[in-house]
């Protein structure tokens, strides 16, 4: 059922089982999972059932030097968050990218992927996904009819995507929401987070409202939801207590921040062969009702051995043809001397239709302690303060881009499908000419040393008995992967433990 | 030496003459020509995309390749173009031009082409 806070008295006494702060794609699945379980559970949102500009205000702070999404841009706060502009992008993490690997300094998960296999399943229900495929670029394609450019034994690998419709969650679960017991308050800022004399537990949440005193709500537990940016500024900002925030004794809370660097033009492909460019032409391979989309990635093996990151390239539909002229219209930048790929294009069997098509990517960057969400002096209406994001981007991680694109282009060029070009300036671009995925993740990290991380792998806090965390701050490493199947199945783990625990 | 053999080849001629007779010398000159493969170099020059090649071998940034008929001869080590090509992508050397990752065997074929004229 929902509640509007603002209608609550001031003196109204709130009390819950499990108190999930945040309702969007961590938190509704969250909820979702906990129904019928018989708790008593409250779904906190800050935001409405619509999308308003007195609630995004609340998710305003400051950036660093580097280029970002300004923080009220890159999140929502209403209910179902984020997915209300989420563009559906799918795909599981690798087992590698859960491995603790010599050459990614605090790498390593404390949970593998087998361990998160049937939330993986499950969270694909709940994203209206289909069944698993990412990693079954042939039988996809075989479906669809289309040929792969590069066989599935390459170093760099076709790999998949699956688009969910994309739901949004908010929509789609309003009204199981609505008719269930847990009870979502709307319009319900969590301001502060209190905690017993020993600081070891939560004893209660104060939820800010307009228009009327803050209410108090005693839990058993609390999750904070609140996304990769606000969670660690939840805790950050709860040290009316305890000096530094909740979780903070090590100073971790809100470091290694990280967000998919998406490389834009840094690299174009040519295609030659007339199957390779129906894949490339169309991008989207749609087969079994759903949708699909082509990917490059390094092979798990030859990230080990290489000792390299990853990166998910995705070719651009709508490459120019070079039988109609159309080349001299795009951006010569992209391509080079217009020359030089118009007489690679030649090059192509007699009958074939070359087409320049410009390489996109998502990288894995490695954890840094420095790139960081902090809190500034100015505060919300309602009395928390500000957040600010520096994040930071290292020339490492764009080598073993460039590493994994000149790999694409030796498969390529052996399989007879196409050539790839680097932008010779692709160094001097970096990183200002960076662009994002929108996936705040690492800032309060699973970890098994509190040393470095803020969570363990239940997703509980460090040091304290009653308080988790649900979303993509949990990462230990990001991955190349977008985010949301992987905290949707996160956060579905997290029910199973909090079912537990809360019966205990 | 007015049919231009040296001692030794006339020696085979007498040999085969002897073997097969005359008939016999001509349909063997006919079968050796067929089989013997093809100059690379030659071949390489009648390719259908030997103008495209000949436009690539005119980049300045391919012009400091040096002596590129003795390389391109090293590359194709009595094989095919399309052998070195495939040879060169599945080993990764490449020429990197104006950003385009080219097999090094394109690189060298473009511009012996554009030097033959």
């Amino acid at each position: 059922m929902f509640i509007d806070a603002r209608s609550l008295p001031d003196d109204e006494k709130l009390d819950a089982d499990i108190a999930i702060v945040g309702a969007g794609a961590a938190g509704l699945s969250l909820a979702i999972a906990l129904e019928g379980a018989g708790l008593n559970v409250a779904l906190l949102e800050s935001g409405g059932l619509e999308w308003s500009e007195e609630a995004q205000d609340l998710a305003a702070g400051e950036l660093g030097p580097q280029t970002y999404a300004t923080p009220e841009s890159v999140r929502l706060r209403y209910f179902g968050g984020t997915t209300g502009h989420w563009g559906g992008w799918c795909r599981e993490l690798d087992a590698v990218d859960f491995e603790p690997r010599d050459f990614v300094k605090l790498s390593g998960w404390p949970i593998t992927k087998s361990e998160l296999e049937p939330f993986y399943r499950r969270a694909q229900e709940v994203l209206h996904l289909g069944p698993a495929r990412y990693d079954d670029s042939e039988g996809v394609a075989a479906l669809a009819g289309v040929k792969l450019p590069i066989p599935r034994s390459s170093d760099i690998e076709p790999v998949l995507f699956e688009f969910s419709p994309p739901i949004r969650m908010g929509e789609v679960y309003r009204d199981l929401i609505d008719k269930s017991d847990t009870r979502c308050f709307l319009n319900a800022t969590v301001s502060d987070i209190r905690v017993s004399d020993d600081a070891k537990s939560v004893t209660a949440l104060t939820i800010a409202r307009d228009g009327g005193k803050p209410l108090s709500m005693s839990v058993r537990h609390a999750v904070l939801a609140c996304g990769g940016l606000s969670n660690a500024q939840m805790l950050l900002n709860a040290d009316a207590q305890v000096a530094g925030g909740l979780g903070n004794a090590t100073g971790q809370v809100g470091r290694y921040f990280a967000d998919h660097p998406i490389l834009i033009g840094y690299a174009a492909v040519l295609s030659f062969g007339p199957e390779a460019g129906d894949v490339f032409a169309t991008n989207d391979i749609p087969a079994g009702g759903r949708r699909y989309r082509l990917a490059f990635q390094p092979r798990d093996d030859y990230r080990r051995a290489k000792g390299r990151l990853s990166c998910l390239a995705t070719i651009e539909p709508g490459g120019p043809s070079f039988s109609n002229g159309a080349f001299d219209r795009w951006e010569t930048r992209w391509f080079g001397q217009s020359e030089t790929a118009s007489a690679l294009a030649a090059l192509g069997k007699p009958g074939w239709t070359p087409r320049v098509h410009m390489l996109n990517a998502g990288l894995e960057t490695r954890p840094d302690p420095e790139s960081r969400v902090t809190l500034t002096d100015a505060r919300d209406r309602h009395g928390v303060r500000r957040l600010k994001v520096d994040w930071k981007l290292n020339d490492r991680d764009l080598e073993d881009y460039l590493a994994n694109l000149a790999d694409l282009g030796r498969a390529l060029s052996a399989s007879g499908a196409g050539m790839v070009r680097i932008a010779p300036d692709a160094r001097e671009r970096w990183p200002a000419e960076t662009n994002w995925g929108h996936h705040n993740m690492g800032t309060t990290r699973m970890g098994a040393d509190a040393a470095t991380s803020v969570c363990d792998g239940d997703a509980r806090v460090h040091g304290m008995a009653n308080l988790w965390i649900a979303g993509s701050s949990l990462y230990t490493t990001p991955g190349a992967a977008n985010p949301t199947l992987t905290l949707v199945a996160l956060a579905l783990r997290l029910a199973e433990t909090l079912k537990r625990e809360a019966r205990a | 030496m007015r049919d231009g053999m040296n001692e030794g080849q006339r020696r085979s001629a007498r040999i085969t003459r002897r073997t097969f007779g005359a008939m016999g010398l001509a349909l063997a000159g006919v079968a050796a020509v067929r089989l013997w493969p093809e100059d690379p170099l030659q071949a390489l020059a009648k390719r259908e995309d030997a103008v495209a090649l000949k436009a690539l071998g005119q980049a300045p940034a391919l012009q400091e390749l040096g002596d590129v008929e003795a390389k391109l001869k090293a590359k194709l080590n009595g094989g095919s173009y399309d052998e070195a090509v495939a040879s060169d992508a599945l080993h990764g050397a490449f020429v990197v031009l104006d950003g385009w990752h080219v097999p090094e065997a394109t690189a060298l074929a473009a511009v012996w082409l554009a030097q033959q004229g």
